[in-house]
Formats: structure tokens, sequence, C-alpha cells
């Protein structure tokens, strides 16, 4: 481990919790309907028929007929868990054999590619010049000028775009991407405040236009229809605001500006109008009085506190203040084109042939289109079929634009996979990942949680500039518990984090964005008796869906559905199986939850939730194969992609992945990545189509290899060794795109830190930065062992802790 | 009021383009006229000041505003920024037309 060591505690409390043990919190607790939350009827893992519970004796008094969480008896059909081994892909070459140390280390920080993109400044200067210009440059031209990291940014931007165009890359995001929305609604007169009805119509033009589900998409000449595509692209108003509270997502000001112009005013408070929300969740629609045009947007790799579009208040939506013949919401369609990185369609060369828009599957065209052109309109010898007039991204009347091309939604695709890669995929979005104990509820942010050696959690967090308390001090958040801590971001500013306590119940805190409830040290009581850590996974605002396994090893599940927990505060539902290692769950969608499990074999299992009801079924599981000898770890880089990640017997690391449609190499068969791992591998995913992994390897050091969209980088079976002697499993998160934070403890017990900013690795390749204190656990629980006893348990009898039990509190 | 007074444009026009019939273009007075909303841009002839103004949509819509000399040529004649030579046809309260010279 390079960089400072000092194995001192700094800041680190030393044991002066209030222990809570078994005992403390069984106290008053009486038997409870074992009913509740079990479901009796699952076909192909455990019955539930004779159901008998008993209170949980202090767990230092096992009793011998304790072998699960409630209800356990005859097990069902045994569809889950048989034999299986490992399958190495045949395309995966095995250079790596069993105990001989990581290969290919090249300790270079190559191969993680920026995903950004392009310049596509949208060709040369429009129109022909009359006369010389005046002071008021537009801004994309003032900034292409003025300000090199824009330019720069903007050159990355189009060549990503150019790879898409030119087939050399294609959409890394599977199904359609939805992007949360707000609208800034800032008016003069009354009449200009917008009614939340015509925001809703304009949403709805959006749905429809970025889907090709306009009705007047019938419109499109039939020459041009094969050209139309859907942009797979939806939007919504948000639901969580930056500070994570529940939003409507839009926000009103009125304002003493009468009109404003295209200079960004509208874009802050201070210029009379409204603050952007980030750019990297959002897209923010500016609704004003805007004088002598209807609309503008920003190109993305602009700054953050102007990203978005203005849109006219007379040209937004199709009710209220909307007026013809701008009244079908084609504005807000033509600007969030801009936002997603098209051009115009004509080139913007004025009326000249040379500009272009560059997409090629548009004509060529002289310059714009106004009001309701016949079909065809020639220019630049573009006959038969002349100019596509009837393009969101021409100037013709709202009731004439009808279509993009599939060229234009190759580049807005490129512009969502690079420079917006976050939208529509982070904490507004849709996939969120798995609890673990680092978190990032938002951009620039972390929070640590660990346990001290008195086994309280500590904190410590990332504000963007600094570290707090401070860069090695910690804040003591109490409790005594026996699992790591496990957080979870369902919105910005909004944590939730989970424990295991000496009674092996569940236990629970919150940030609310203000304050930790139920209070900084105290804790709320989830009952049941859990064995290993808890995962936890928020597929939605305000949603959270938690699963521990029993003292049984089979799989439970409760759920936090924005007012109450499910089934109920201290009932657990049973999913059947007999687990070993910490369960992995991962949410690719709203209301989509697939959790992964190792079975007494050691081979991967599968259950998923559609929306609807469990796959298999409740208490079933898919085989995945293969002999593991860690916990799996899976992330989701976009709707419908899961990414598996296990060790083998071998020590080496092992890949499967679901494409949408099929498990990739097989249903049970495996990719070798080469390797010896210790521990269990970690992986995150800081866009579409990219993967990094961090191993511990055989000398404590870590580890990583990454998946770039194409290949396995610095080889399939290789890795990258970023030093380091590690005595606990890498925790690595990803606040942005190309960006990744790597935690580890050292053979001092102290934190430390790393980092991949785009560019290089911080401090250094090999180096870490020191965070202090003396963390007794960041890890999960080791690597899953075969599990003694008998898989069939029949004695029904249960162990889990349910009802109103007094709530004991972990605090100091 | 002589003839010359009579068809001598003054003050601010802007370019009423709905109204445009062949080769004639229409402007109406800046400010005392309500244009529909457009997304093609207006240019305006200012006679007391001497400038035209005009404005094309940048790449991302904003206003590229330029300025040219408005040059009077005699007869009811003018030279615009960009070199075209135009006659005034009709001058009245609210209404001026202009054709190519």
């Amino acid at each position: 481990m390079k960089s400072k060591k000092t194995p001192a505690a700094a800041g680190m409390g030393d044991g002066d919790a209030a222990k809570v043990d078994g005992k403390a919190g069984m106290d008053g607790i009486d038997g409870i309907d074992g009913a509740e939350g079990v479901d009796g009827g699952g076909n192909g893992g455990f019955s539930q028929d004779s159901l008998q519970i008993a209170a949980q004796p202090g767990t230092d008094e096992i009793d011998p007929n304790d072998r699960g969480m409630p209800g356990i008896s005859a097990r069902g059909q045994q569809q889950d868990m048989p034999e299986g081994s490992m399958i190495a892909r045949k395309s995966a070459r095995a250079l790596e054999m069993p105990g001989g140390g990581m290969g290919d280390a090249n300790g270079g920080g190559s191969g993680i590619g920026g995903g950004a993109g392009g310049r596509g400044d949208g060709g040369p200067e429009g129109g022909t010049p009359r006369a010389r210009s005046c002071g008021t440059m537009a801004v994309h031209r003032r900034l292409l000028s003025t300000n090199p990291e824009y330019a720069r940014a903007r050159d990355r931007i189009e060549d990503h775009a150019r790879q898409y165009a030119a087939g050399q890359a294609a959409s890394q995001r599977t199904g359609v991407t939805r992007i949360p929305v707000v609208v800034h609604v800032v008016w003069n007169t009354t009449a200009q405040n917008v009614s939340d009805a015509q925001i809703n119509s304009q949403i709805d033009v959006l749905n429809r236009d970025f889907r090709r589900t306009n009705p007047d998409f019938s419109n499109t000449p039939a020459a041009f229809l094969s050209l139309a595509t859907d942009a797979r692209v939806e939007f919504a108003l948000a639901t969580i605001n930056p500070s994570g509270a529940a939003t409507n997502g839009i926000e009103r000001r009125q304002t003493s500006v009468t009109s404003f112009s295209d200079n960004d005013a509208v874009k802050s408070a201070a210029g009379g109008g409204i603050d952007a929300w980030p750019a990297t969740t959002y897209l923010n629609i500016w609704v004003c009085p805007l004088a002598g045009l209807l609309g503008y947007a920003q190109f993305p790799g602009g700054p953050a506190a102007t990203d978005g579009v203005v849109i006219e208040q007379s040209a937004f939506g199709t009710n209220g203040t909307a007026a013809s013949p701008f009244n079908l919401g084609r504005t807000a369609t033509h600007e969030i084109g801009h936002w997603l990185n098209l051009n115009h369609i004509w080139g913007d060369d004025g009326t000249g042939c040379s500009g272009t828009d560059n997409v090629a599957d548009t004509p060529n065209q002289g310059g714009p289109n106004y009001h309701a052109p016949g079909f065809p309109h020639l220019s630049c010898s573009n006959g038969p079929n002349g100019d596509m007039f009837m393009n969101y991204m021409d100037y013709v009347d709202d009731r004439v634009m009808v279509m993009f091309t599939a060229g234009q939604v190759a580049r807005m695709q490129a512009c969502l996979d690079g420079v917006r890669s976050s939208i529509g995929t982070a904490a507004a979005g849709a996939i969120r990942p798995s609890s673990q104990p680092i978190a990032a509820w938002g951009p620039n942010r972390l929070d640590a949680f660990v346990l001290g050696t008195d086994r309280a959690v500590y904190h410590k967090w990332w504000n963007g500039s600094a570290w707090g308390p401070s860069v090695t001090g910690y804040e003591n958040m109490g409790g005594t518990c026996t699992s790591a801590p496990q957080a979870v971001a369902w919105g910005p500013n909004r944590l939730d984090l989970f424990v295991t306590g000496t009674d092996s119940a569940l236990y629970h805190k919150w940030w609310n964005g203000s304050a930790w409830g139920p209070s900084i040290t105290g804790y709320e009581n989830m009952g049941g008796v859990c064995v290993g850590d808890p995962r936890i996974v928020s597929w939605g605002p305000n949603r959270l869906d938690v699963f521990v396994l029993g003292t049984n090893r089979a799989l439970f599940h409760k759920w936090w559905n924005g007012s109450a927990w499910g089934p109920s505060l201290t009932g657990y539902e049973n999913m059947g199986g007999v687990c070993i290692g910490q369960p992995e769950i991962v949410a690719w969608g709203p209301n989509r939850l697939d959790v992964f499990v190792i079975g007494t074999d050691r081979a991967l299992y599968h259950k998923w939730w559609n929306g609807n009801a469990w796959g298999p079924s409740l208490t079933g599981y898919e085989k995945l194969g293969g002999t593991c000898t860690s916990a799996p770890r899976v992330v989701a880089w976009g709707p419908n992609r899961l990414d598996v990640f296990v060790t083998g017997t071998d020590g080496a690391l092992y890949h499967k992945w679901w494409d949408g449609n099929k498990w990739g190499p097989s249903v049970t068969g495996f990719e070798r990545l080469g390797g010896v791992c210790i521990g269990e591998p970690e992986v995150v995913a800081w866009g579409p189509n990219r993967l990094d992994v961090f191993v511990i390897g055989t000398d404590s050091a870590l580890y990583h290899k990454w998946w770039d969209g194409h290949a396995w980088g610095p080889s399939v079976t290789g890795f990258e060794s970023l030093g380091g002697t590690c005595t606990s499993q890498p925790r690595v998160v990803a606040w942005g795109a190309n960006r990744l934070d790597v935690f580890v403890t050292g053979t001092d017990s102290a934190l430390y830190h790393k980092w991949w900013n785009g560019r290089s690795w911080g401090p250094s390749v090999t180096g870490y930065e020191f965070m202090g204190g003396t963390i007794s656990v960041l890890r999960d629980e080791p690597a899953p062992a075969p599990a003694p006893e008998p898989a069939i348990e029949e004695t029904a009898q249960t162990y889990m802790q349910r009802g109103s039990a007094p709530l004991p509190e972990m605090t100091q | 009021m002589t003839d010359q007074e009579a068809t001598t444009p003054g003050g601010s026009w802007t370019h009423s383009f709905e109204e445009d019939t062949g080769s004639e273009q229409v402007f109406r007075r800046t400010g005392a006229y309500a244009f529909p909303a457009s997304r093609r841009q207006r240019d305006t002839l200012d006679f007391a000041t001497g400038q035209i103004t005009s404005a094309v949509p940048g790449p991302d819509d904003r206003l590229q505003r330029s300025t040219g000399t408005l040059t009077p040529l005699g007869s009811q004649r003018y030279r615009l920024g960009d070199g075209r030579a135009v006659e005034v046809v009709e001058v009245g309260s609210d209404v001026l037309r202009i054709k190519p010279a």
C-alpha cells in the first residue's frame, strides 16, 4: 500500500456504544402467526405447510432445531440447487492457471475509454453575410471560441457520434431511455403561468414524437417512410428533486422581466429566472415569455448551469396559451433534438448546399423551410423527393413536422451513450446499484459506512470539495453491528442504511436530506434472525426491497412501498431456497428485480420479479450452473441487461450475461476471465456497455479489468495491478460517467481510497489516499462454503421475530 | 407636402413577410404591429438611424444578429447592407412596400 500509513484509529470510537444483544432484542416478543409474509404455495422451493412459531432465544442460545427463518417445513419439489460445474467459454483462453497469480498486470490506466464525444458545431456560419456582425454572437459560438474545454468536449462528442454514423459503434442502451424532466415556468403576466395541464400536454407530445407514435406520422411521404424511426426516448416529469424531496417536476416563479432573450438570463435566479437542476440527471425545460424566437437549446458538452432548452410559452404544449401554428408542441421536440446533439437538417450554412447536419440519411438541403411547403420541395439538386421538410429539425409549422430519421436516432443514441450517459440511468432514472457500504446519491458525492473496532457504524462523506467530518475523521452513528453496513440511495440526498445487530435482527436508519432517523445513533428494528449481510435495492423513488438469509439459509424479502413496510415492519416474505453467501439483487428498471444466490451445490441460482409475479415461482429458482467460490456480483448497465461475476474453484473470475433475450455464453456456462482471486469480485458500470471489475490477488494487491463495449482490457484474462496490500474486498462506486472511487482497508485496518477521474488513477496507479480509522468490517461475509447441514429441514419452527416486539434502539 | 416627402419612409419598419406578394416585400411599423409568431426571423429597416438589422438562427436556434447600412441612393432607392438596391413602392402610415430596384 503506497501513501501514508498510520495504524492509529483516527477519529474512531472505542466501543462506547451500548451493545444490542440477542436477549435485549427479544424482550417481550410473542409468538406471531408465521403465515405472515410466508407463502406456502411455492411450486419449486419450500412449502410452508405446518408452521409453528417459537420465540427466538438469545443469539448465544441457539436452539438445536433452529434451521431457519419463519416456517420451514418439508421441502418442496427440488428443482433448485443440484450439481453443476464451472464451464469456461470456449473463446476465453485459459491463460491463467489456478495458483498462478494475477496475470497481465500492465500497471497502466489505459483502456478506460471516454464515452464522450464530439464537435458538432452545426456547420459553418449561417446566412449570407449582409454586413458586419453585431455583438450578439451566439452563445454556442462564443463558447467554442473562448472556452477551450467546451471546444474539446464538442470535438469528443462529434468524434463519438461519427463512430455511430460509420457503424463502428452501436447504441448501447437497449430498450427505451426515460429522461426525468423539470419544467421551470417563469412568468410575468398571469396568463404566461402555463398550467400543469399545458405542461402535461407537452410531455405527451414528446413521448409520441420520440417514440414515433405521433398520430400525424401517417403524413410522412412514402419516399421517406422507411427512414422514419423510433428514437427510443421517453420523458417524465421528475418525481424527486435534487435535494431528495418529492416533486411534481414543475417549478414556478413570477418575474419582473417582461420578456427574455436567448442570453440565458432565464436560467438563473439572478437573471430573473430559475436555476437549473443537475444536468447529469434532469432535462431542464424553461418556459417563459421569449422575445423574437420560439425556443433555443444548448448542445451537449456545455456548462451544466445552462444545460437544457428554453421555450416561448405560446409555443409550448397543445393547450392553454399555445397558439397556432405552433400549438402542437413541436418547438420542444425540435429543441430537445438539439439537446441530444441533432443539427438543423439544412446544415446551418444559410441557404447554401455545402453544409451538413452530420446525418447521412437526410437529403442535402438549401436553407430552412418555413410554414407548410408542398411535397416535393426541391433544393440542392435533391430531386425527385427534395427536402425532408417534414423532419422535426426543419423550421416548418408544427403540423408539418412528423419524423426523425434512423441516422438522427443513431446520433441521439450516441449522445445518450456518451456525453449524456448518466441521464435516464442514475438516481432519478431506471437503473440503481444494489446496496453496499459506499453509496453515491449524486454526482461528486460519496458516503462511506464502516464498522469500527467497537462494531459501531462510522460514517464519512465527500461533498464534492472535501471529506467530512475530516479526511481521517468519522461520524459515530452508534449501534453494535454484526454485518457490513449496507447503504442505498433512492434519490438525491437520501440514504437508507441497514445492518444486523447482535440479536441478528435487521436494523435500519435513514438520512432524509436534513437529519438521520430515527436519530443519529438510533435504529429502527426490522425483526428477523439474519445470517450474513442484508442486501437492499431500490427500483424507484421511495421504494426499497430488502433481502436477507434466514438461519435456514432460505431467502427472505421485505419491502418499503413509500408508506409502509411489507409484509409488515418486522415480517418477511419467504422466498425459499437454501443459499450460501450474500444474495445479490439488481433492479434494471422500475418494478423489476433480479435476485442471484449460490446454492448448497455452489451453483448460481436466479429468480426475478417482473412487476407482477416472481419467476420462476415465489420460492423456485432458475439454475445458472457453475461451482462458485464467491457470492455473485451483478450489475445492469442498461435496461434488460445483466452481467454476473463469480469466482470458480480455480480462483479465476467467471462471467455470464443476460442480453435481453438469453444468457451468454449459455444458460449454465461462464466466460473465464482469468486470475486467482481472493474474496469476492466487485463490479461497477459507469455507463452503457461499460464494466469495471476489481478483485484482490493472491499477493493482496488490487487488480482491475474492464469491458469497454468491444473487448476486455487489458485482455480477456489479464488484469491491471493497482497495488496495495488489501485486507478487505474492494468497494467501488461510480458517481458519474468515467468516474470510479475505490475503497479498501490496509494492513493497519485503516481505510484507503483511490479514484479514476476519466484520465488517470489518483493519487497514482498504485497509490492510495489514507482515510484513517480502524475498520473492523468493510467486506461482506467470506466466500461461501458448502452448507454442513441437510438442505431439507423437517422441523417446522421459526425463529423469525415478528410483530409488536419492543424495538431495541442501538444507541450509544 | 411634396411628393418627395409623401414617399419618404421614416422610422423603423419590420418585415411582414406573410404579406409579401411576388417581388414586393411588405413592412409594418416596428412596435406598432402585432406580428404573428414565426420560426423565420424578420429584418428591420430603420430609416432614422440608417441601419438594417437582420437575424438568422444559429445551430442552437439562438439568434445571430447582424446590422448593415441603409444607404439612400435618391429617387426612393436605397442600397441594403448586402449590396442589393431596392426601391420604395409605397409608404403609408402603417405599411411600407419595396421591390428590387
